[in-house]
């Protein structure tokens, strides 16, 4: 079904005719959209490769810190839970592309982003005791806020895609699935 | 060939390009940045000695410097050394720290640690003249790297505080009686300088009756270069009406801005 030529917005229960139809005179009336089972397929690959790198990795670093020398002001609960939530809204974001659900989705995902990264950098603090009489505190929540700028660049387009999605309907189709 | 995709279009994917590339310069910065902080040699002037002077208004500067090579491209911001001094038992004696530097990307600086020990202002001031100390240091150094990441880092030293009247003794000798009526009291006054300052200055000795009332007094010059050693027996005659025995001396030392009583002698 995966790259089938179709005509923009054709498949009604992925992209409804009447909001995706090809109504702008300087598109080509075809898109090859991906099916929902080819979504569908690629979205739980997207979760799970979403899910070992956001979620799982970081949860076993602050798992195995757990005990040692270094401590966090995370615990590796919180990380494994908001990874998983944000991997899932990853791939609900993909699947949802070629719809008009796809624009809210990604605002709803970078806004959940900025606020995931803002509460990680309110904790970002390292606290190392080797011993001897040494300690050491890093602080690097700078980092984290300098980072919420890629998903606030992502809820601007985001919302940009919302708009175009509404006063264009289906007209984005053509240039992200080309056939 | 496809044509020319809307502005809407654009703009979305431009900026969803933007955030892409965000990404990649923030950890391409941030990686460079631990690299770099990873080559960060610090090290303290003269080893771990500090040096020690005697201020005219009776406070003792220790000083050290602090090096740290920045071989690396970005600044370290508000980097600053705090040192606070406890003498065991008696609390905080004394805080010390450097001034506010920045520490430019490929160059190395000496930041100047200071400490003001005040001898004549502290109730642990006479001890520490006549005793050798171990005094235990919280040093904090706290800085801001490439502005990204800030550091607190805390370690417990002690400093070898040496006394420069160490072992101060005024021990009276026998009473002798002499053939004009006074009493001769030699007083044998010894003290070590483990100081790395000399010792300039007067020292009085006062011998006290029984009852407190003031017998004899005499003073005399010294110079006793750091590492050096007092001994030298004093004599004083007391007048006809002062019984010593059970009195006490006092052995007070007044140097360039600074007078300090030490502890009294008994007289058998």
């Amino acid at each position: 079904m995966s790259g089938e030529v179709v005509p923009a917005g054709a498949r009604g229960e992925i992209a409804p005719p009447t909001l995706f139809a090809p109504d702008s005179p300087t598109l080509s009336p075809v898109a090859r959209v991906p099916g929902l089972a080819h979504r569908f397929a690629v979205s739980v690959a997207l979760f799970v490769v979403a899910l070992v790198v956001i979620a799982y990795l970081p949860y076993e670093l602050l798992r195995r810190l757990e005990g040692t020398a270094v401590s966090i002001a995370v615990t590796p609960f919180e990380v494994l839970a908001v990874g998983a939530a944000m991997s899932l809204l990853l791939a609900l974001r993909y699947l949802a592309k070629p719809t008009v659900a796809y624009g809210p989705m990604a605002m709803l995902t970078a806004a959940a982003g900025i606020a995931y990264l803002f509460w990680l950098a309110a904790r970002a603090t390292v606290a190392v005791v080797p011993g001897h009489g040494v300690g050491i505190t890093v602080t690097y929540g700078t980092v984290l806020e300098l980072l919420a700028v890629a998903p606030l660049l992502s809820l601007l387009a985001a919302v940009v895609t919302t708009i175009e999605d509404l006063r264009h309907p289906g007209e984005r189709l053509r240039f992200d699935y080309p056939a | 060939m496809n044509p020319r995709p809307p502005g809407l279009y654009r703009l979305s994917r431009l900026l969803r390009r933007l955030s892409t590339l965000a990404v990649v310069v923030v950890v391409v910065v941030t990686a460079f940045a631990v690299y770099s902080v990873a080559h960060v040699r610090p090290s303290t002037g003269s080893g771990a000695q500090m040096t020690q002077l005697l201020l005219p208004n009776g406070t003792v500067e220790l000083g050290t410097t602090f090096n740290l090579s920045n071989p690396g491209p970005f600044a370290f911001t508000h980097f600053r050394l705090l040192a606070l001094v406890s003498f065991p038992g008696a609390g905080l004696l004394a805080v010390g720290g450097s001034p506010d530097s920045t520490i430019a990307g490929g160059s190395t600086a000496s930041v100047p640690l200071t400490i003001y020990l005040p001898m004549a202002a502290s109730s642990a001031g006479p001890t520490l003249l006549t005793h050798d100390a171990q005094l235990p240091v919280d040093l904090w150094l706290n800085t801001t790297y490439a502005s990204l990441a800030s550091a607190a880092i805390r370690a417990e030293t002690n400093y070898s505080w040496g006394a420069p009247f160490d072992q101060l003794n005024a021990t009276p000798g026998p009473v002798a009686p002499q053939a004009n009526g006074t009493v001769l009291v030699p007083i044998a006054v010894s003290f070590a300088n483990h100081a790395v300052f000399g010792d300039v200055g007067t020292l009085s000795v006062r011998v006290l009756s029984a009852g407190g009332a003031p017998c004899s007094t005499t003073s005399l010059l010294i110079d006793t270069p750091a590492g050096g050693t007092f001994a030298q027996t004093l004599s004083l005659y007391l007048g006809p009406g002062c019984n010593p025995s059970g009195g006490e001396v006092l052995v007070a030392y007044s140097g360039p801005g600074i007078t300090v009583a030490f502890p009294p002698e008994a007289i058998p």
